[in-house]
This record gives structure tokens, C-alpha cells and sequence, in this order.
């Protein structure tokens, strides 16, 4: 949708909150609608640019990564089970396919963008309520 | 907002000391509020909550963020105006921009409105 950009809402979205989530979501849409249609170039870039916004989140998704780059690179992925969230936080032992996975994933990502803007702000997300959340999107799935 | 922009600031001061003087003093208390209004944006986020409402008027389209307190709407009010920005200097923000809401509600993405894949979402 094309919005002028003298409403500060519409100036919010463009600026700040778009971006930040087209990069959260970014494995979604190399594993998504993005998938067989960008040159490897291209693609190996756009990984890198994902990669590189968990590994500054602090995130190890090292696996997740590998394990997702190296699926059916043509269209959506949806077979190769396996992946486990484990991968994401080695307390969470299920195993989910790589959807979910790359649910977890962004969820994940999101998860820790809150902490760090929570720092001093006092919301509540401790350890306890991030592990439901991240269960609870499994479970949801 | 302080009396000196956070640019100013950081142009002088130009060491890795006076650098971390500017980014744990003065300008956590600058972008607190802008800080805190994402937050709520990215928890409501997941938590499967709309963040935006779009609407369709005669003559434009109109977007809504969902959920921001009078404290929020007057921060975006104060920090996200476009003329006051372009009046500092920040040239570069265009008159229109092509937004893809779809992008900021991934409870609700849809394969018709964005390119991720519908199903991914409950």
C-alpha cells in the first residue's frame, strides 16, 4: 500500500518498524516466496545479511542456519524434518520440522529485540515467560 | 528531547570514550520513549496481535499502529513529523513510500498481501 509520509504513524512504519521486521522475517522469505527465484548470489548475500542480525542478537543459530540454506532450494520448504528448536535454545527439547523452526526462529529474534529495548523499561519478560512464549508458538503451530 | 541533537553530539565527540559518554548518558534517556513504543509493538507482536489497521479512504490510504498509549502518539507526534525532520536536515525522506503491512503482523500474514508464506502463521 503507498502512503504519504506526513503522518507520523505511516513515518514509524516506514523508517523503523518495517525494516526491523523484513529483517527479522527474512529467512521466512528466502524459505518462502523468495525460494528459486533470486540467483545464488543473491541468496548467499540475503543469508548473510539474516545470519548477521541473529549473530548480533547474540543468538547461536548457527545449525538453523545450515540446516535451513541447505533444503530444497526451489520451492517452499516443508519435508525435511528434523530440525530441532534445540538448536535455538538447548532447553526447549522438541523436535519440529523446519517450519516451525523457522518460526521459532523469528520468534526468537523478536524475543530478544524486546529484552534488549526492556532493559530499564520494565516490561515483563523473564526467562520463565520467554519459554512459554516460544512453546506456545510451537504449540500454535 | 534534549536541547542538542544526538548527531551534534556524536560529531563532537569524536573518541570511543566521549562516544560511550554520549551513547549511556544522554542518549538512552533521548530514545527511551521511541524504545519503549517499539517494544510494545515487537511484544504484541508475539504475542499474535494486530499492529497495524489500514484503512482505505476515497483519496488515500491510511495506516494505524495499534495500541500506543497518549504518551506513545505523542512521541511519534513530536519525533516522527515529517516537515520538523526535514526542516533539520533529513532530506531524504520521500513524500510517499510503498508499505507492506503484512510484514508487521506476522500472526496475520497472508501469501496474497506479503511474500511469506500463509500457512507459516497460525
Amino acid at each position: 500500500m503507498r502512503v504519504e509520509l506526513d503522518d507520523p504513524h505511516h513515518l514509524f512504519v516506514s523508517v523503523l518498524l518495517q525494516p526491523l521486521f523484513q529483517k527479522l522475517l527474512l529467512p521466512l522469505e528466502l524459505r518462502g516466496a523468495a525460494a528459486g527465484k533470486k540467483d545464488r548470489d543473491t541468496r548467499r548475500k540475503m543469508w548473510h545479511e539474516a545470519k548477521q542480525l541473529y549473530d548480533d542478537l547474540g543468538l547461536e543459530v548457527h545449525r538453523a542456519f545450515t540446516t535451513l540454506r541447505s533444503g530444497p532450494g526451489g520451492r517452499c520448504c516443508k519435508a525435511s524434518r528434523g530440525v530441532q528448536a534445540a538448536v535455538l535454545d538447548p532447553g526447549l527439547a522438541v523436535a519440529v520440522d523446519d517450519l516451525s523452526a523457522l518460526k521459532v526462529l523469528s520468534y526468537t529474534g523478536m524475543l530478544t529485540i524486546a529484552m534488549i529495548i526492556d532493559r530499564g523499561h520494565g516490561l515483563d519478560l523473564d526467562h520463565a515467560s520467554s519459554r512459554r512464549l516460544l512453546r506456545s508458538c510451537i504449540v500454535a503451530h | 528531547m534534549s536541547e542538542t541533537a544526538y548527531g551534534r553530539l556524536l560529531a563532537e565527540g569524536w573518541t570511543p570514550e566521549q562516544f560511550l559518554l554520549v551513547e549511556n548518558g544522554r542518549a538512552s534517556n533521548e530514545f527511551d520513549p521511541v524504545d519503549r513504543a517499539l517494544a510494545k509493538l515487537v511484544q504484541r507482536a508475539l504475542r499474535g496481535g494486530r499492529l497495524v489497521e489500514t484503512k482505505q479512504t476515497r483519496t488515500d490510504q491510511q495506516l494505524k499502529l495499534l495500541g500506543l498509549n497518549p504518551s506513545d502518539e505523542e512521541m511519534l507526534a513530536s519525533c516522527f513529523r515529517r516537515d520538523a525532520l526535514q526542516a533539520q536536515g533529513a532530506w531524504w525522506i520521500a513524500d510517499a513510500e510503498t508499505l507492506k503491512p503484512a510484514f508487521s503482523e506476522p500472526a496475520r500474514t497472508d501469501s496474497r498481501r506479503a511474500s511469506v508464506p500463509c500457512k507459516l502463521w497460525r
